[in-house]
């Protein structure tokens, strides 16, 4: 549409020249009770979310496009937009309509995107909403990747490691999967990460300028966000670090229309301190999330949580996905989940509190973005009040110097409780402009003039007795309207009594209206104290709001340090209830595992028990076991459940079994299931072999590795040669000799064991009698000949003609293979 | 289909499965089926209505290139190690996984298709047959044979493979 800006209205050019300075946001422009959008706009979010699109009148021949949204609703249109990728200005009015002839002050408060929401009722409660920016210098050659997420105060930096700083990249974005990556455009030249990114990953990519990178034009955004210098956040002021930070928080500053210092703390990691878990270990482990469905229920995480709060569920996600490498923080953790689990009167007990907390993070966050209301502080409040309790419980375990650090670390907040309470009233009301909000006696001049609102009609009522007894007459009354306010009533009968000084305002059939001086300003006093009453209960409120503020620090590190206790009383709950044990953690490489169980499929099976199974293996002479027999006999499980235990001890869990000794792993790599990667247009092969080749460049001695079926999805004889060079690549290099399981259906491979050093057979125990096959689910020393594959094509319901055809076809095979072999013999 | 378990009962399965669905009264429904095992190439001289195709592929020195058009008849290669390079396998693996294929294309019949897991080292007699005709063309020079004399070699290194 020919836009001539000469011809539109007011509002209109308004409208475009916000536009003009918004043009990659959808603009959501404030018009009394609704959002509108207009022209292009209107056209592309009635098309996104099937809006009705409509008209305005713009001055132009035609309408202008347009769309809109009641205000009440907004937040729900805007989180349908930023999921679709949309980035939403919001522009609101900030003068009064009626107070101004000239037209409304409008402009945008806020930009809102994926990776920056602040909403609560846009964010899920139980995960962390990150937003992540990537910066490369070319100079030093070193890659940074700083993160946040504004809705809980998180802030942290990954230095890359800097020969492999793409798989890193890859990786920690695989961990945290945030809503939104910004980097300059350069960085597209890294063919994997942007490929990675565009075809894995599910989120809002944001290219910036590199100079809203630059330290030297943003350092200062650092000092005003952390309230410290970069060297005191322990980076340098000039370096890749400086610029990854600088550069998110510009852009963070940029959508929120304002510099806020909602952070404390920038946590700074390197890639050592986490066990390593590319994106296919973390999915097909199902850690936070199963393969199939992408649920919750059914990962590990869903076994684990009994997080009592929003906090602790967030902060239980993290630990899964970020299990630790050091003995001695894995065995504080395990000892104080003991601790928990030997007196569980007390964690019950915190269990039972931790259920009245809060999420303090996200409240916070309101509170520090000037977006909380009086109920928001309320929930404060009441979470604070739990706090002496808590730690009170906290002090009964003191042999526990992890317990002993949290509740050092949480503060009773009792400032927070004594000024809520004293401040707002019991039940406010959500909006503040509602009133009701300030409690009585808080506020001296507030309470005066709700005095004068409550009393109001005794002041009427005083006047109109007065002005009957001073001019006698009796039926005098006192009435309201909206076009006259306050005035005195008199009938016919009376006209002769009334005082001269009366102005009269109105004349009826029967009776006539007069105001007086007296009446008008008891009517503006009451008229006026509500309007005050509100206005001023708003200024009470911001003031008590923004006194919270000052307190970042001290709740924000009580978030944490609750949300801590919150994830291992959950890990000792569950301990209890499935009957988990105390992993020990060596250091001789060996992993020793006495009747192991699955911790997911332990739990969803229900006809049957689940079969625990031992697993051994070292440095030395158990390092590959290599695992034939049917399918559907529990080889996979197996295998998983080997990798889970593992995980669950660094992550300081108690563990499925009935005795483990772990020794600590620095990467799990798994290469399991059918990857159809179609629409990246790779075949299943490539896929495996890409994985499988990944592995290998990748893995070091200390790392476990499971390989289920390696050479399928080619033809039988490049298969097996290509799963022995790889078993045998895996036993014999120096570089690895890390612990693997290898499952396989090729029989080749048996012979293994007696070819190359730490490697060993085994096979899941299957019962045949008669027809029918029985799997016993129980790990055996020694590989299997047969797989009872047509065994097993049967129990699925092929027809009988066509197994009856197979067992033929297999004899004969078998045949022919035992007749050239006589002859050999003979 | 018939991955997921032993080679013999895969193949055993797939081919069993092929065959019911071109001779069932019930079925013949038109079927496209992709599979690795080159068995069943076999199956179009003896089923009725069952046709081979493949997709052509171009090797020229190391790197294969996937033309990705249809073509009639069965492939016997299925570049398993080739695509295995492509995709990144260290150079180690790939030399040692087609030295392994050598060794087992080249003893057919004692190693893949073996329904038991065992490995013996047996010499079968097309081994046998292929040293001596190997041993026979080595000791021969062409220009020192006529005609007739070459048509009589010829001769004897047939009789050898009918042994």
């Amino acid at each position: 549409m020919n836009i001539d800006r000469k011809k539109v209205t007011a509002m209109m050019r308004q409208y475009l020249e916000i536009k003009d300075k918004y043009q990659e946001c959808i603009l959501f422009f404030r018009v009394g009770d609704f959002y509108e959008m207009f022209f292009d706009d209107a056209i592309t979010v009635s098309k996104a979310i099937e809006l009705t699109l409509t008209g305005k009148d713009c001055g132009l021949e035609e309408r202008a496009p347009m769309c809109g949204v009641p205000y009440h609703a907004v937040d729900t249109y805007i989180k349908k937009l930023v999921d679709l990728g949309f980035r939403v200005a919001v522009c609101e009015q900030l003068t009064d309509p009626t107070a101004n002839k000239d037209i409304v002050v409008r402009d945008v408060v806020r930009v809102v995107t994926a990776g920056t929401l602040t909403e609560t009722t846009m964010l899920d409660d139980s995960k962390n909403n990150y937003i992540c920016s990537i910066f490369y210098d070319q100079f030093h050659e070193v890659c940074c990747m700083a993160s946040a997420d504004i809705s809980t105060g998180e802030a942290f930096l990954n230095v890359m490691n800097e020969k492999n700083f793409e798989t890193d990249v890859i990786n920690e974005l695989s961990r945290c999967q945030p809503a939104e990556i910004i980097f300059p455009e350069s960085f597209l030249s890294f063919k994997n990460v942007a490929d990675f990114i565009k075809l894995r990953l599910k989120c809002t990519v944001t290219l910036r300028d590199e100079k809203c990178f630059y330290p030297s034009g943003n350092r200062h955004i650092i000092e005003e966000v952390f309230r410290k210098t970069p060297e005191e956040l322990g980076i340098s002021s000039d370096g890749a670090d400086c610029s990854a930070v600088c550069g998110l928080f510009e852009y963070i500053n940029d959508t929120q229309k304002t510099s806020v210092s909602r952070f404390t703390t920038l946590e700074i990691l390197n890639g050592n301190a986490f066990m390593g878990l590319d994106l296919n270990a973390r999915r097909n482990l199902e850690l936070t999330e199963t393969l199939r469905n992408k649920e919750r229920k059914g990962s590990l995480l869903w076994v684990l949580d009994s997080a009592k709060t929003s906090m602790g569920r967030r902060l239980l996600k993290n630990w899964i996905e970020q299990p630790l490498k050091s003995p001695a923080r894995i065995i504080e953790r395990l000892d104080t989940v003991d601790a928990l689990r030997r007196k569980s009167v007390v964690l019950y007990e915190l269990q039972n509190l931790l259920t009245k907390v809060y999420d303090l993070e996200r409240l916070m966050t309101k509170v520090m973005y000037k977006r909380a209301n009086p109920r928001d502080l309320k929930a404060l409040s009441a979470t604070a009040i739990q706090l002496p309790f808590i730690k009170k419980e906290l002090e009964k375990l003191d042999n526990s110097k992890l317990l002993a650090k949290y509740n050092n670390d949480i503060s009773g907040l009792d400032e927070i409780v004594k000024l809520v309470e004293k401040a707002i009233t019991d039940e406010p009301p959500v909006a503040v402009k509602d009133g009701g909000v300030i409690k009585d006696g808080f506020n001296s001049e507030l309470d005066n003039l709700r005095h004068i609102m409550n009393h109001g009609q005794e002041i009427i009522d005083d006047i109109l007795q007065n002005e009957r007894a001073r001019t006698g007459i009796k039926n005098l009354k006192i009435g309201f309207n909206k076009v006259f306010g306050y005035y005195l009533e008199v009938t016919r009968s009376y006209y002769e009594f009334i005082p001269p000084e009366w102005t009269r305002k109105q004349t009826l059939a029967n009776a006539e209206r007069f105001i007086t001086e007296e009446l008008k300003n008891a009517e503006n006093s009451i008229l006026g104290a509500k309007d005050k009453a509100l206005s001023l209960e708003a200024d009470i409120f911001n003031e008590v709001r923004d006194y919270l503020s000052t307190m970042l620090e001290k709740v924000q590190r009580t978030a944490t340090a609750v949300a801590s206790v919150d994830v291992l009383c959950s890990f000792a709950d569950v301990a209890i209830r499935n009957l988990y044990v105390k992993p020990e953690i060596s250091l001789d490489g060996s992993i020793d595992i006495k009747a192991g169980r699955h911790p997911v499929v332990e739990l969803m099976l229900e006809d049957e028990m689940f079969i625990p199974n031992d697993i051994y293996m070292d440095n030395k002479n158990n390092r590959m076991s290599i695992i034939t027999g049917p399918n559907m006999s529990g080889k996979s499980t197996y295998m998983r459940q080997t990798a889970l235990i593992v995980l669950m001890a660094q992550i300081g869990s108690f563990v499925p079994a009935n005795s483990a000794k772990i020794s600590i792993v620095d990467k799990i790599f798994t290469r399991i299931g059918a990857s159809d990667d179609l629409t990246a247009g790779q075949s299943t092969f490539m896929v495996e072999m890409s994985e499988v080749a990944d592995i290998l460049k990748n893995a070091t001695p200390d790392s476990f590795v499971i390989l289920d079926e390696v050479g399928r999805g080619t033809s039988t004889y490049d298969g097996v040669s290509i799963a022995r060079a790889v078993a045998e690549h895996i036993c014999t290099s120096k570089k690895l000799g890390c612990k693997t399981l290898f499952a396989t259906h090729y029989h080749e491979l048996i012979s293994l064991e007696n070819e190359v050093d730490g490697v060993n057979n085994y096979s899941i125990a299957v019962n045949k009698r008669g027809g029918t096959i029985r799997f016993l689910r129980k790990i055996v020393r020694g590989g299997v000949d047969e797989s009872y594959g047509v065994d097993v094509a049967k129990l699925a319901g092929l027809p009988t003609k066509v197994i009856n055809r197979a067992k033929e076809l297999l004899n004969e095979m078998e045949a022919k293979w035992a007749e050239e072999h006589l002859l050999m013999t003979e | 289909m018939g991955r997921g378990t032993s080679t013999y009962d895969g193949v055993s399965i797939a081919r069993a499965v092929a065959e019911h669905i071109c001779t069932s009264k019930k079925l013949g429904c038109k079927t496209l089926f992709a599979t690795h095992y080159h068995e069943l190439i076999s199956l179009e001289n003896e089923v009725d209505g069952v046709n081979n195709y493949s997709i052509a592929v171009n090797k020229r020195g190391g790197t294969i290139r996937f033309l990705r058009k249809i073509v009639r008849g069965g492939v016997d290669e299925s570049y398993g190690v080739d695509v295995a390079k492509l995709a990144g396998l260290p150079t180690k693996v790939i030399n040692r996984a087609k030295e392994l294929l050598n060794e087992m294309e080249a003893d057919k019949s004692t190693h893949i298709i073996s329904p038991h897991g065992t490995e013996e080292g047996q010499i079968d007699f097309e081994t046998i047959n292929r040293q001596k005709i190997f041993d026979i063309l080595e000791k021969t020079s062409i220009d020192e044979l006529s005609d007739n004399e070459c048509r009589m070699l010829l001769n004897d290194l047939l009789e050898i493979i009918k042994e």
